[in-house]
């Protein structure tokens, strides 16, 4: 399963995810980020503290935030080691502030 | 790719639909058995993503999503752990796919090659039309 909060603070866009993202849960993402008002947005902040699981299908979710938001810093902070290393093995550290 | 005869393998069968609510019970299995084998809590992880991988593959490339069924085959061996994921799809050409450019990452086209990176030997099997099995191992560390 997976939650979805999502907290808009001006241009600052905080995503809390909690519990799993695969095939199944992917859609609830994809949705929940194509339903924020985008035009405002500059900052993402993807809180992955309470993410226990995520996959090819989570990770490209989040390649197309990158796409959606090209002028933005997008941040992934406090990853679980499972999750940090897909990060690192597909490169997508490489794309995200890591924190 | 011959099912494994030694006498000290087990084997444990899966067969899933087709409907991603379904894949997180590939790595519940995946978990009790990896677990029951002594893989580290490290191992466990990579292994729940290799699986997930390779059954999310099965119903999206394989055929189409809450349609067919797929199998998954946990096969125990005192020092490995071999899965099978298989599926009667399209099939595809191993070699035709290419590695992804982690520089310039898209939305698609990860699932192989984390497969590859996660587990030691990674085998694909696959006919144009009659279905694709990709059998992973993962060796037990000492
Ligand atoms: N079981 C399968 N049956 C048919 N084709 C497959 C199967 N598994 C993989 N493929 C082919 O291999 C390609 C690469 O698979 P891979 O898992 O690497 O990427 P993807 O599934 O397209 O995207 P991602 O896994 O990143 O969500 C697929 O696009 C598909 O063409
Ligand atoms: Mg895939």
């Amino acid at each position: 399963m997976l939650s979805i909060v999502v907290n808009e603070d001006k241009d600052r866009l905080k995503v809390t995810l909690v519990g799993e993202v695969d095939i199944y849960t992917v859609d609830m993402l994809k949705d929940k980020m194509d339903s924020v008002d985008s035009t405002e947005v500059r900052d993402i902040i993807f809180d992955m503290e309470k993410l226990d699981y995520i996959d090819s299908t989570g990770l490209g979710a989040l390649i197309g935030v990158k796409g959606k938001y090209p002028g933005s810093v997008i941040k992934v902070a406090n990853m679980k080691s499972n999750v940090a290393r897909l990060f690192d093995i597909t490169g997508l550290s490489k794309i995200f502030v890591i924190e | 790719m011959d099912v494994l005869t030694k006498d000290d393998a087990v084997k444990v069968t899966l067969t899933l639909p087709g409907n991603p609510e379904y894949v997180s019970v590939a790595r519940l299995t995946l978990s009790g058995i990896a677990n029951r084998m002594g893989f580290s809590v490290d191992a466990i992880e990579d292994l729940k993503v290799a699986v997930s991988e390779a059954c999310t593959n099965a119903m999206k490339h394989g055929r189409g999503k809450n349609s067919e069924n797929y199998m998954v085959n946990y096969i125990v061996n005192h020092e490995k752990l071999i899965i099978d994921v298989c599926d009667n799809g399209v099939g595809f050409q191993m070699d035709s796919i290419a590695a992804p450019d982690l520089k310039n990452p898209k939305e698609s086209g990860l699932g192989l090659y984390i497969i590859k990176t996660l587990m030691d030997e990674v085998e694909v099997k696959s006919e144009k039309n009659s279905g694709t099995v990709i059998r992973m191992i993962k060796k037990l560390e000492e």
